[in-house]
Protein backbone atom coordinates (compact mmCIF):
# COMPACT_ATOMS: atom_id res chain seq x y z
CA UNK A 1 0.00 0.00 0.00
CA UNK A 2 2.91 2.41 0.54
CA UNK A 3 4.10 1.90 -2.62
CA UNK A 4 0.69 3.21 -4.46
CA UNK A 5 1.05 6.43 -1.63
CA UNK A 6 4.60 7.05 -3.12
CA UNK A 7 3.34 6.84 -6.81
CA UNK A 8 0.82 9.23 -5.99
CA UNK A 9 2.85 11.68 -4.89
CA UNK A 10 4.83 10.92 -7.92
CA UNK A 11 1.95 11.87 -10.24
CA UNK A 12 1.69 14.73 -8.54
CA UNK A 13 5.12 15.88 -8.89
CA UNK A 14 5.05 15.01 -12.07
CA UNK A 15 1.41 16.75 -13.17
CA UNK A 16 3.24 20.42 -11.29
CA UNK A 17 6.63 19.46 -13.47
CA UNK A 18 4.24 19.09 -16.62
CA UNK A 19 2.28 22.09 -15.59
CA UNK A 20 5.37 24.31 -14.97
CA UNK A 21 6.93 23.04 -18.25
CA UNK A 22 4.02 24.13 -20.35
CA UNK A 23 3.74 27.38 -19.11
CA UNK A 24 7.68 27.87 -19.91
CA UNK A 25 6.90 27.06 -23.30
CA UNK A 26 3.95 29.54 -23.65
CA UNK A 27 5.65 32.13 -22.14
CA UNK A 28 8.71 32.00 -24.12
CA UNK A 29 8.12 34.43 -27.31
CA UNK A 30 7.18 37.01 -24.97
CA UNK A 31 9.87 37.01 -22.30
CA UNK A 32 13.05 35.23 -24.18
CA UNK A 33 11.88 36.04 -27.92
CA UNK A 34 15.60 34.52 -29.36
CA UNK A 35 14.77 33.73 -33.10
CA UNK A 36 17.02 31.02 -33.31
CA UNK A 37 16.00 29.41 -30.09
CA UNK A 38 12.28 30.08 -31.19
CA UNK A 39 12.78 28.48 -34.88
CA UNK A 40 14.71 25.35 -33.48
CA UNK A 41 11.71 24.88 -31.10
CA UNK A 42 9.23 25.77 -33.84
CA UNK A 43 10.58 22.57 -35.95
CA UNK A 44 10.81 20.73 -32.70
CA UNK A 45 7.23 20.98 -32.01
CA UNK A 46 6.95 19.88 -36.22
CA UNK A 47 9.12 17.03 -35.79
CA UNK A 48 7.06 16.02 -32.59
CA UNK A 49 3.52 16.19 -33.98
CA UNK A 50 4.92 14.04 -36.54
CA UNK A 51 5.90 11.35 -33.81
CA UNK A 52 3.00 11.64 -32.03
CA UNK A 53 0.97 10.90 -35.07
CA UNK A 54 3.95 7.93 -36.01
CA UNK A 55 3.58 6.87 -32.14
CA UNK A 56 0.03 5.59 -32.25
CA UNK A 57 0.82 3.44 -35.67
CA UNK A 58 4.14 2.50 -34.83
CA UNK A 59 3.65 2.52 -31.09
CA UNK A 60 0.47 1.52 -30.09
CA UNK A 61 -1.04 -0.65 -33.04
CA UNK A 62 2.55 -2.57 -34.26
CA UNK A 63 2.15 -0.98 -37.86
CA UNK A 64 5.49 -0.02 -38.56
CA UNK A 65 5.72 2.35 -41.05
CA UNK A 66 8.29 4.23 -42.56
CA UNK A 67 6.46 5.74 -45.15
CA UNK A 68 4.71 8.40 -42.68
CA UNK A 69 6.81 11.12 -44.64
CA UNK A 70 4.17 10.85 -47.52
CA UNK A 71 1.53 12.39 -45.09
CA UNK A 72 3.82 14.91 -44.77
CA UNK A 73 5.06 15.90 -47.91
CA UNK A 74 1.30 15.78 -48.95
CA UNK A 75 0.38 18.48 -46.69
CA UNK A 76 2.89 20.83 -47.06
CA UNK A 77 2.27 20.48 -51.02
CA UNK A 78 -1.18 20.29 -50.75
CA UNK A 79 -1.01 23.72 -48.92
CA UNK A 80 1.85 25.71 -50.35
CA UNK A 81 2.22 25.05 -53.81
CA UNK A 82 -2.08 24.45 -55.11
CA UNK A 83 -1.78 28.47 -53.72
CA UNK A 84 1.50 28.94 -55.53
CA UNK A 85 0.54 26.92 -58.42
CA UNK A 86 -3.69 27.46 -58.94
CA UNK A 87 -4.19 30.42 -56.30
CA UNK A 88 -6.19 27.48 -54.00
CA UNK A 89 -7.17 29.08 -50.85
CA UNK A 90 -5.36 27.60 -47.85
CA UNK A 91 -8.59 26.70 -46.11
CA UNK A 92 -9.43 24.36 -48.81
CA UNK A 93 -5.77 23.39 -49.49
CA UNK A 94 -5.88 22.25 -45.95
CA UNK A 95 -8.64 20.29 -46.37
CA UNK A 96 -7.66 18.51 -49.88
CA UNK A 97 -3.93 17.70 -47.98
CA UNK A 98 -6.01 15.99 -44.80
CA UNK A 99 -7.94 14.46 -47.94
CA UNK A 100 -5.47 12.94 -50.04
CA UNK A 101 -3.52 11.75 -46.76
CA UNK A 102 -7.01 10.08 -45.30
CA UNK A 103 -7.20 8.04 -48.64
CA UNK A 104 -3.79 7.15 -48.66
CA UNK A 105 -3.88 6.40 -44.99
CA UNK A 106 -6.72 3.98 -45.98
CA UNK A 107 -4.60 2.39 -48.43
CA UNK A 108 -1.68 1.48 -46.22
CA UNK A 109 -4.22 0.14 -43.59
CA UNK A 110 -5.47 -2.35 -46.30
CA UNK A 111 -2.01 -3.69 -46.80
CA UNK A 112 -1.45 -3.86 -43.16
CA UNK A 113 -4.15 -6.62 -43.55
CA UNK A 114 -2.25 -8.11 -46.01
CA UNK A 115 1.26 -8.25 -45.09
CA UNK A 116 3.09 -7.87 -41.82
CA UNK A 117 6.10 -7.33 -39.85
CA UNK A 118 9.15 -6.57 -42.14
CA UNK A 119 7.46 -6.93 -45.55
CA UNK A 120 4.65 -4.31 -43.95
CA UNK A 121 7.31 -1.86 -43.52
CA UNK A 122 8.88 -2.15 -46.77
CA UNK A 123 5.76 -1.74 -48.78
CA UNK A 124 5.35 1.31 -46.54
CA UNK A 125 8.44 2.36 -47.89
CA UNK A 126 7.86 1.43 -51.32
CA UNK A 127 4.69 3.69 -51.54
CA UNK A 128 6.84 6.49 -50.13
CA UNK A 129 9.56 6.36 -52.60
CA UNK A 130 7.18 6.09 -55.40
CA UNK A 131 5.24 9.45 -54.18
CA UNK A 132 9.24 10.93 -54.19
CA UNK A 133 10.42 9.76 -57.37
CA UNK A 134 7.14 11.19 -59.11
CA UNK A 135 7.45 14.83 -57.66
CA UNK A 136 11.03 14.75 -58.52
CA UNK A 137 10.66 13.57 -61.50
CA UNK A 138 7.92 15.77 -62.90
CA UNK A 139 10.10 18.61 -63.52
CA UNK A 140 8.15 21.35 -64.16
CA UNK A 141 5.23 19.23 -64.82
CA UNK A 142 3.02 21.54 -66.51
CA UNK A 143 -0.84 21.47 -66.23
CA UNK A 144 -2.61 24.73 -67.21
CA UNK A 145 0.84 26.46 -66.52
CA UNK A 146 1.46 26.09 -63.29
CA UNK A 147 4.67 24.23 -62.12
CA UNK A 148 5.35 21.52 -59.98
CA UNK A 149 9.13 22.31 -59.33
CA UNK A 150 10.18 18.50 -59.87
CA UNK A 151 13.31 18.22 -57.80
CA UNK A 152 14.35 21.46 -57.33
CA UNK A 153 10.80 22.32 -55.67
CA UNK A 154 8.70 25.31 -55.29
CA UNK A 155 9.15 28.17 -53.58
CA UNK A 156 6.06 29.40 -50.71
CA UNK A 157 4.14 31.98 -51.46
CA UNK A 158 5.09 34.96 -49.07
CA UNK A 159 1.24 34.94 -47.61
CA UNK A 160 1.05 31.48 -46.12
CA UNK A 161 4.33 32.41 -44.10
CA UNK A 162 3.28 32.82 -40.39
CA UNK A 163 5.49 34.69 -37.98
CA UNK A 164 7.51 33.10 -35.87
CA UNK A 165 6.01 33.41 -32.59
CA UNK A 166 2.28 32.55 -34.25
CA UNK A 167 3.77 29.58 -35.74
CA UNK A 168 5.49 28.30 -32.72
CA UNK A 169 2.57 28.92 -30.24
CA UNK A 170 0.31 27.34 -32.81
CA UNK A 171 2.81 24.12 -33.16
CA UNK A 172 3.55 23.87 -29.45
CA UNK A 173 -0.35 24.11 -29.48
CA UNK A 174 -0.75 20.97 -31.37
CA UNK A 175 1.90 18.95 -29.86
CA UNK A 176 -0.17 19.29 -26.31
CA UNK A 177 -3.30 18.48 -28.09
CA UNK A 178 -1.38 15.79 -29.64
CA UNK A 179 -0.09 14.27 -26.33
CA UNK A 180 -3.42 14.72 -24.35
CA UNK A 181 -4.77 12.92 -26.94
CA UNK A 182 -2.48 9.88 -26.64
CA UNK A 183 -3.20 9.78 -22.73
CA UNK A 184 -6.14 9.80 -23.66
CA UNK A 185 -5.95 6.98 -25.87
CA UNK A 186 -3.90 5.16 -23.51
CA UNK A 187 -6.83 4.94 -21.16
CA UNK A 188 -9.35 4.25 -23.56
CA UNK A 189 -10.91 0.92 -24.88
CA UNK A 190 -9.92 2.16 -28.43
CA UNK A 191 -6.10 2.19 -27.47
CA UNK A 192 -6.21 -1.31 -24.87
CA UNK A 193 -7.47 -2.65 -28.33
CA UNK A 194 -4.16 -1.17 -30.18
CA UNK A 195 -2.19 -2.71 -27.95
CA UNK A 196 -4.25 -5.85 -28.12
CA UNK A 197 -3.83 -5.68 -32.21
CA UNK A 198 0.47 -4.95 -31.83
CA UNK A 199 0.70 -7.74 -29.55
CA UNK A 200 -1.37 -10.44 -31.20
CA UNK A 201 -3.49 -10.00 -34.27
CA UNK A 202 -5.34 -13.13 -34.58
CA UNK A 203 -5.50 -13.81 -30.73
CA UNK A 204 -7.09 -10.09 -30.58
CA UNK A 205 -9.62 -10.94 -33.14
CA UNK A 206 -10.84 -14.35 -31.11
CA UNK A 207 -11.01 -11.57 -28.13
CA UNK A 208 -13.58 -9.64 -30.26
CA UNK A 209 -11.16 -6.98 -31.30
CA UNK A 210 -12.19 -6.04 -34.89
CA UNK A 211 -8.48 -5.88 -36.05
CA UNK A 212 -8.33 -4.05 -39.39
CA UNK A 213 -11.26 -1.56 -38.29
CA UNK A 214 -9.32 0.02 -35.47
CA UNK A 215 -5.74 -0.48 -37.81
CA UNK A 216 -7.45 1.69 -40.17
CA UNK A 217 -8.61 4.22 -37.38
CA UNK A 218 -5.45 4.37 -36.04
CA UNK A 219 -3.55 5.14 -39.49
CA UNK A 220 -6.09 7.51 -40.62
CA UNK A 221 -6.01 9.76 -36.99
CA UNK A 222 -2.06 9.63 -37.49
CA UNK A 223 -1.65 10.44 -41.34
CA UNK A 224 -3.62 13.82 -39.94
CA UNK A 225 -1.45 14.39 -37.64
CA UNK A 226 1.79 14.01 -39.78
CA UNK A 227 -0.39 15.91 -42.76
CA UNK A 228 -0.58 18.92 -40.27
CA UNK A 229 3.27 18.82 -39.45
CA UNK A 230 3.57 19.70 -43.58
CA UNK A 231 1.19 22.24 -42.98
CA UNK A 232 3.19 24.15 -40.66
CA UNK A 233 6.38 22.93 -42.19
CA UNK A 234 5.14 24.77 -44.97
CA UNK A 235 3.90 27.82 -43.61
CA UNK A 236 7.18 28.35 -41.59
CA UNK A 237 10.28 27.85 -44.92
CA UNK A 238 10.46 29.59 -47.82
CA UNK A 239 11.12 26.64 -49.98
CA UNK A 240 9.97 22.79 -50.22
CA UNK A 241 11.12 20.34 -52.48
CA UNK A 242 10.40 16.27 -52.63
CA UNK A 243 13.70 15.74 -50.79
CA UNK A 244 12.73 17.63 -47.81
CA UNK A 245 9.14 16.40 -47.67
CA UNK A 246 8.74 12.87 -48.91
CA UNK A 247 12.07 11.72 -47.83
CA UNK A 248 12.66 8.50 -46.27
CA UNK A 249 15.14 10.28 -43.68
CA UNK A 250 12.09 12.67 -42.32
CA UNK A 251 9.98 8.84 -41.67
CA UNK A 252 13.14 7.52 -39.82
CA UNK A 253 13.48 10.66 -37.68
CA UNK A 254 9.67 10.40 -36.58
CA UNK A 255 10.67 6.45 -35.51
CA UNK A 256 13.53 8.04 -33.83
CA UNK A 257 11.91 10.56 -31.84
CA UNK A 258 9.21 8.13 -30.97
CA UNK A 259 11.04 5.46 -30.27
CA UNK A 260 13.90 7.28 -27.90
CA UNK A 261 11.25 8.93 -26.15
CA UNK A 262 9.02 5.76 -25.98
CA UNK A 263 6.87 5.13 -28.62
CA UNK A 264 4.42 3.28 -26.36
CA UNK A 265 3.67 6.21 -23.63
CA UNK A 266 2.09 9.48 -24.34
CA UNK A 267 4.55 11.55 -23.22
CA UNK A 268 7.41 9.48 -25.41
CA UNK A 269 7.11 11.12 -28.93
CA UNK A 270 7.59 14.58 -26.96
CA UNK A 271 10.50 13.77 -25.17
CA UNK A 272 12.32 12.31 -27.85
CA UNK A 273 11.73 15.53 -29.96
CA UNK A 274 13.00 17.50 -27.30
CA UNK A 275 16.19 15.64 -27.25
CA UNK A 276 16.53 14.57 -31.28
CA UNK A 277 15.18 17.31 -33.49
CA UNK A 278 17.47 19.97 -31.70
CA UNK A 279 20.53 17.62 -32.38
CA UNK A 280 19.71 16.33 -35.83
CA UNK A 281 18.91 19.45 -36.96
CA UNK A 282 22.35 21.49 -35.89
CA UNK A 283 24.59 18.21 -37.06
CA UNK A 284 22.28 19.17 -40.48
CA UNK A 285 23.25 23.20 -40.32
CA UNK A 286 26.46 22.63 -40.02
CA UNK A 287 28.21 19.60 -40.99
CA UNK A 288 25.21 17.93 -43.52
CA UNK A 289 26.96 19.56 -46.17
CA UNK A 290 30.99 19.19 -45.48
CA UNK A 291 30.42 15.73 -44.23
CA UNK A 292 27.87 14.34 -45.83
CA UNK A 293 26.32 11.15 -44.33
CA UNK A 294 27.16 12.31 -41.35
CA UNK A 295 23.50 12.68 -40.07
CA UNK A 296 22.82 9.58 -41.74
CA UNK A 297 25.47 8.00 -39.10
CA UNK A 298 24.15 9.59 -36.02
CA UNK A 299 20.75 8.05 -36.72
CA UNK A 300 21.68 4.80 -37.31
CA UNK A 301 24.06 5.57 -34.15
CA UNK A 302 21.50 6.27 -31.92
CA UNK A 303 18.30 3.74 -32.90
CA UNK A 304 21.53 0.82 -32.81
CA UNK A 305 22.17 2.32 -28.95
CA UNK A 306 18.52 2.64 -27.96
CA UNK A 307 17.60 -0.59 -28.82
CA UNK A 308 21.16 -1.87 -26.72
CA UNK A 309 20.55 0.21 -24.27
CA UNK A 310 16.79 0.82 -23.15
CA UNK A 311 14.15 -0.78 -26.37
CA UNK A 312 11.59 0.68 -24.12
CA UNK A 313 12.56 4.35 -24.94
CA UNK A 314 13.98 7.00 -22.26
CA UNK A 315 10.34 7.54 -20.51
CA UNK A 316 9.34 3.99 -19.33
CA UNK A 317 12.45 3.57 -17.27
CA UNK A 318 12.11 7.20 -15.93
CA UNK A 319 8.15 6.19 -14.81
CA UNK A 320 9.67 2.92 -12.74
CA UNK A 321 11.90 5.22 -10.74
CA UNK A 322 10.11 8.17 -10.21
CA UNK A 323 6.04 7.44 -10.39
CA UNK A 324 7.00 3.56 -8.66
CA UNK A 325 4.88 2.87 -11.65
CA UNK A 326 4.91 -1.38 -12.03
CA UNK A 327 6.72 -2.56 -14.72
CA UNK A 328 4.20 -4.21 -16.11
CA UNK A 329 3.38 -6.68 -13.80
CA UNK A 330 6.93 -7.00 -11.86
CA UNK A 331 6.12 -5.18 -8.64
CA UNK A 332 4.82 -8.01 -6.70
CA UNK A 333 1.72 -7.18 -4.23
CA UNK A 334 3.45 -3.37 -3.82
CA UNK B 1 -26.43 -25.11 -31.10
CA UNK B 2 -23.52 -25.65 -33.35
CA UNK B 3 -23.85 -27.55 -36.66
CA UNK B 4 -20.66 -28.51 -38.69
CA UNK B 5 -21.65 -29.74 -41.98
CA UNK B 6 -19.23 -30.85 -44.99
CA UNK B 7 -16.25 -29.90 -44.03
CA UNK B 8 -13.67 -29.50 -46.16
CA UNK B 9 -10.13 -27.92 -46.03
CA UNK B 10 -7.61 -28.07 -48.02
CA UNK B 11 -3.73 -26.29 -47.93
CA UNK B 12 -2.48 -26.87 -51.23
CA UNK B 13 -2.66 -30.56 -51.59
CA UNK B 14 -2.75 -31.13 -48.62
CA UNK B 15 -6.59 -32.20 -47.23
CA UNK B 16 -6.52 -31.16 -43.46
CA UNK B 17 -10.48 -31.72 -43.28
CA UNK B 18 -12.33 -33.89 -45.18
CA UNK B 19 -16.32 -34.04 -45.36
CA UNK B 20 -16.75 -33.22 -41.66
CA UNK B 21 -19.90 -32.72 -39.83
CA UNK B 22 -20.94 -33.02 -36.45
CA UNK B 23 -23.26 -31.04 -33.82
CA UNK B 24 -23.07 -29.76 -30.70
CA UNK B 25 -26.16 -29.55 -28.49
CA UNK B 26 -27.08 -26.54 -26.13
CA UNK B 27 -25.50 -27.13 -22.80
CA UNK B 28 -23.08 -30.21 -23.60
CA UNK B 29 -19.84 -31.32 -23.22
CA UNK B 30 -18.16 -32.51 -26.09
CA UNK B 31 -14.79 -33.71 -27.01
CA UNK B 32 -12.93 -34.07 -30.14
CA UNK B 33 -9.97 -36.45 -30.14
CA UNK B 34 -7.70 -37.82 -32.55
CA UNK B 35 -3.92 -38.40 -33.16
CA UNK B 36 -1.49 -35.90 -33.94
CA UNK B 37 -2.25 -33.70 -37.35
CA UNK B 38 -5.98 -35.31 -37.64
CA UNK B 39 -6.98 -31.67 -37.89
CA UNK B 40 -8.44 -30.96 -34.40
CA UNK B 41 -6.88 -27.41 -34.44
CA UNK B 42 -7.68 -26.74 -38.14
CA UNK B 43 -11.24 -27.00 -37.05
CA UNK B 44 -10.83 -24.79 -34.65
CA UNK B 45 -9.48 -22.06 -36.54
CA UNK B 46 -12.50 -22.71 -38.74
CA UNK B 47 -14.94 -22.34 -36.23
CA UNK B 48 -13.70 -19.63 -34.40
CA UNK B 49 -13.11 -17.58 -38.07
CA UNK B 50 -8.77 -17.81 -38.26
CA UNK B 51 -9.68 -19.69 -41.55
CA UNK B 52 -12.33 -20.22 -43.86
CA UNK B 53 -13.10 -23.89 -45.21
CA UNK B 54 -12.63 -24.85 -48.69
CA UNK B 55 -16.40 -26.59 -48.69
CA UNK B 56 -18.93 -26.76 -45.78
CA UNK B 57 -21.09 -24.67 -43.73
CA UNK B 58 -20.91 -23.79 -40.15
CA UNK B 59 -24.29 -23.25 -38.55
CA UNK B 60 -24.19 -21.15 -35.16
CA UNK B 61 -27.61 -20.87 -33.39
CA UNK B 62 -29.26 -21.48 -36.91
CA UNK B 63 -27.25 -18.77 -38.19
CA UNK B 64 -24.87 -19.42 -40.97
CA UNK B 65 -21.42 -18.17 -39.76
CA UNK B 66 -18.96 -19.75 -42.41
CA UNK B 67 -17.71 -16.30 -43.96
CA UNK B 68 -18.32 -13.93 -40.66
CA UNK B 69 -15.02 -12.46 -39.15
CA UNK B 70 -13.29 -13.62 -36.38
CA UNK B 71 -14.57 -10.45 -33.82
CA UNK B 72 -18.29 -10.81 -34.44
CA UNK B 73 -18.22 -14.57 -34.05
CA UNK B 74 -16.63 -13.67 -30.51
CA UNK B 75 -19.63 -11.04 -29.93
CA UNK B 76 -21.97 -13.89 -31.04
CA UNK B 77 -20.73 -15.72 -27.40
CA UNK B 78 -17.82 -18.18 -29.59
CA UNK B 79 -14.52 -17.78 -27.89
CA UNK B 80 -11.48 -20.23 -27.60
CA UNK B 81 -8.13 -20.90 -26.13
CA UNK B 82 -4.79 -21.69 -28.05
CA UNK B 83 -3.17 -24.96 -28.32
CA UNK B 84 0.03 -23.30 -27.79
CA UNK B 85 -0.63 -20.55 -25.36
CA UNK B 86 -0.62 -17.01 -27.25
CA UNK B 87 -0.21 -14.50 -24.42
CA UNK B 88 -0.10 -10.76 -25.41
CA UNK B 89 3.58 -11.10 -24.23
CA UNK B 90 3.75 -7.20 -22.89
CA UNK B 91 1.10 -7.21 -20.67
CA UNK B 92 -0.24 -8.36 -17.23
CA UNK B 93 -2.41 -11.20 -16.39
CA UNK B 94 -5.05 -8.54 -15.37
CA UNK B 95 -4.34 -6.52 -18.71
CA UNK B 96 -4.59 -9.86 -21.00
CA UNK B 97 -7.79 -10.74 -19.32
CA UNK B 98 -9.46 -6.87 -19.59
CA UNK B 99 -8.63 -7.02 -23.49
CA UNK B 100 -11.22 -10.14 -23.70
CA UNK B 101 -13.63 -8.36 -21.35
CA UNK B 102 -14.17 -5.52 -23.00
CA UNK B 103 -15.81 -7.12 -25.82
CA UNK B 104 -19.01 -6.77 -23.36
CA UNK B 105 -18.44 -3.24 -22.25
CA UNK B 106 -17.16 -0.10 -23.30
CA UNK B 107 -15.59 1.15 -20.14
CA UNK B 108 -12.19 0.18 -18.68
CA UNK B 109 -13.18 0.05 -15.30
CA UNK B 110 -16.09 -2.20 -15.71
CA UNK B 111 -13.98 -4.47 -17.77
CA UNK B 112 -11.15 -4.58 -14.87
CA UNK B 113 -14.08 -5.77 -12.18
CA UNK B 114 -15.01 -8.38 -15.04
CA UNK B 115 -11.65 -9.23 -15.30
CA UNK B 116 -10.74 -9.52 -11.58
CA UNK B 117 -14.05 -11.89 -11.34
CA UNK B 118 -12.89 -14.55 -13.78
CA UNK B 119 -9.53 -14.25 -12.48
CA UNK B 120 -10.49 -15.40 -9.21
CA UNK B 121 -12.59 -17.74 -9.64
CA UNK B 122 -9.46 -19.66 -12.26
CA UNK B 123 -7.37 -19.11 -8.64
CA UNK B 124 -5.00 -16.65 -10.23
CA UNK B 125 -6.20 -13.47 -7.86
CA UNK B 126 -2.00 -13.48 -6.66
CA UNK B 127 -0.48 -13.72 -10.56
CA UNK B 128 -3.40 -10.48 -11.64
CA UNK B 129 0.16 -8.11 -12.31
CA UNK B 130 2.40 -11.04 -13.45
CA UNK B 131 3.39 -10.72 -16.56
CA UNK B 132 2.79 -13.62 -18.68
CA UNK B 133 6.66 -14.50 -18.90
CA UNK B 134 6.74 -15.13 -15.47
CA UNK B 135 4.03 -17.25 -15.35
CA UNK B 136 4.25 -21.60 -15.45
CA UNK B 137 3.18 -23.87 -18.04
CA UNK B 138 -0.01 -24.53 -16.58
CA UNK B 139 -0.42 -21.18 -15.09
CA UNK B 140 -0.58 -20.20 -19.11
CA UNK B 141 -2.98 -22.30 -20.03
CA UNK B 142 -5.47 -20.69 -17.00
CA UNK B 143 -4.45 -17.53 -18.56
CA UNK B 144 -5.87 -18.48 -22.16
CA UNK B 145 -8.79 -19.92 -20.25
CA UNK B 146 -9.46 -16.28 -18.00
CA UNK B 147 -8.85 -14.65 -21.15
CA UNK B 148 -11.61 -16.40 -23.01
CA UNK B 149 -13.88 -16.64 -20.17
CA UNK B 150 -14.13 -12.58 -20.15
CA UNK B 151 -15.42 -12.67 -23.43
CA UNK B 152 -18.38 -14.26 -21.37
CA UNK B 153 -19.11 -16.86 -24.17
CA UNK B 154 -22.37 -19.40 -25.05
CA UNK B 155 -19.77 -21.71 -26.66
CA UNK B 156 -16.42 -21.94 -25.57
CA UNK B 157 -13.81 -24.14 -27.22
CA UNK B 158 -10.88 -25.28 -25.47
CA UNK B 159 -7.50 -26.51 -27.43
CA UNK B 160 -5.63 -28.86 -24.94
CA UNK B 161 -5.98 -27.24 -22.20
CA UNK B 162 -4.63 -29.94 -20.18
CA UNK B 163 -1.97 -31.35 -22.13
CA UNK B 164 1.13 -30.61 -19.77
CA UNK B 165 -0.19 -31.05 -16.65
CA UNK B 166 0.10 -33.02 -13.77
CA UNK B 167 -2.80 -35.18 -12.70
CA UNK B 168 -3.92 -33.03 -9.80
CA UNK B 169 -4.02 -30.03 -12.11
CA UNK B 170 -5.67 -32.01 -14.26
CA UNK B 171 -8.48 -32.94 -11.82
CA UNK B 172 -8.84 -29.27 -10.78
CA UNK B 173 -9.02 -28.20 -14.65
CA UNK B 174 -11.45 -30.91 -14.80
CA UNK B 175 -13.89 -28.95 -11.79
CA UNK B 176 -13.33 -25.80 -13.79
CA UNK B 177 -14.84 -27.43 -16.57
CA UNK B 178 -18.09 -28.38 -14.85
CA UNK B 179 -18.70 -25.57 -12.76
CA UNK B 180 -18.23 -23.74 -16.24
CA UNK B 181 -20.63 -26.00 -18.52
CA UNK B 182 -23.47 -25.83 -15.15
CA UNK B 183 -23.38 -22.08 -15.88
CA UNK B 184 -24.93 -22.60 -18.82
CA UNK B 185 -21.73 -22.69 -21.49
CA UNK B 186 -21.24 -25.23 -23.74
CA UNK B 187 -17.98 -26.69 -24.85
CA UNK B 188 -16.06 -28.21 -27.30
CA UNK B 189 -13.01 -29.75 -26.05
CA UNK B 190 -9.95 -31.13 -27.76
CA UNK B 191 -7.86 -33.04 -26.00
CA UNK B 192 -5.42 -35.26 -27.08
CA UNK B 193 -4.88 -37.69 -23.98
CA UNK B 194 -8.60 -39.46 -24.45
CA UNK B 195 -8.52 -40.42 -20.02
CA UNK B 196 -8.02 -36.84 -19.50
CA UNK B 197 -11.62 -35.77 -21.08
CA UNK B 198 -13.36 -38.69 -20.11
CA UNK B 199 -15.23 -37.94 -17.10
CA UNK B 200 -16.71 -34.82 -18.09
CA UNK B 201 -17.91 -35.19 -21.78
CA UNK B 202 -21.19 -36.78 -22.33
CA UNK B 203 -19.98 -37.66 -25.89
CA UNK B 204 -16.68 -37.57 -27.68
CA UNK B 205 -16.62 -37.76 -31.74
CA UNK B 206 -13.04 -39.00 -32.87
CA UNK B 207 -11.57 -38.02 -36.09
CA UNK B 208 -8.66 -38.97 -38.19
CA UNK B 209 -6.49 -37.73 -40.98
CA UNK B 210 -9.62 -34.99 -41.12
CA UNK B 211 -12.31 -37.77 -41.55
CA UNK B 212 -14.88 -38.26 -38.65
CA UNK B 213 -14.28 -42.35 -37.67
CA UNK B 214 -16.48 -42.67 -34.62
CA UNK B 215 -19.10 -40.62 -31.94
CA UNK B 216 -20.72 -41.60 -29.31
CA UNK B 217 -20.56 -41.92 -25.25
CA UNK B 218 -16.89 -42.12 -23.77
CA UNK B 219 -17.22 -45.75 -23.81
CA UNK B 220 -18.71 -46.51 -27.44
CA UNK B 221 -15.86 -44.69 -28.68
CA UNK B 222 -12.73 -46.33 -26.64
CA UNK B 223 -13.72 -50.01 -27.54
CA UNK B 224 -14.46 -49.08 -31.46
CA UNK B 225 -12.07 -51.13 -33.56
CA UNK B 226 -11.11 -47.95 -35.56
CA UNK B 227 -10.47 -45.55 -32.63
CA UNK B 228 -8.28 -47.76 -31.40
CA UNK B 229 -6.83 -48.60 -35.12
CA UNK B 230 -6.26 -44.81 -35.42
CA UNK B 231 -4.07 -44.67 -32.16
CA UNK B 232 -2.26 -47.93 -31.96
CA UNK B 233 -1.77 -49.06 -35.55
CA UNK B 234 -3.62 -51.81 -37.86
CA UNK B 235 -1.76 -54.25 -36.59
CA UNK B 236 -2.73 -53.70 -32.76
CA UNK B 237 -6.18 -54.51 -33.83
CA UNK B 238 -5.52 -57.39 -35.61
CA UNK B 239 -3.37 -59.03 -33.53
CA UNK B 240 -5.86 -58.96 -30.76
Amino acid sequence: MAGSRIREIGIKKARLFAFIVIIAFLLLPFIYPRVLIMRTLNTTFIYAVCAIGWALVGGYTGLFSLGHSAFFGLGAYCLAWLYLAYGVHPIIGILLGIGSSVILACGIALISARLRGVYFALSTIGILLVLMYVMRTFTYFEWRGAPSGGGIGVPVAPELMLPLSTSYLLSFGIVLLGTYFLYKVEKSKFGHYLIAIREDEDVAASLGVPVLKYKTIATIISSVFATIGGFIFASSTFHLNPDLTFSLDRSIDMLIIAVLGGSGTFIGPFVGALIWAPLIEYVRWNWGATYIGLPKILSGTVLLLIFLISPTGIVPPIQRKFLKRKKHGMIKNA
Amino acid sequence: MLEIKGITKKFGGLTALDDLSFTVNKGEIVGLIGPNGSGKTTLFNIITGLYTPTTGKIYYEGKDITRIAPHIRCKLGIARTFQVPRPLPNLTVLENVRIGALCRTNKIEVADNMATEVISFLNMIDKKDYLPGELTGPELKKLELARALATQPKLLLLDEVMAGLTPREIDDMLEIIKKINKSGCTLLIVEHVMKAIMPVCERVVVIDFGKKISEGTPEEVSNDKKVIEAYLGREYVERK
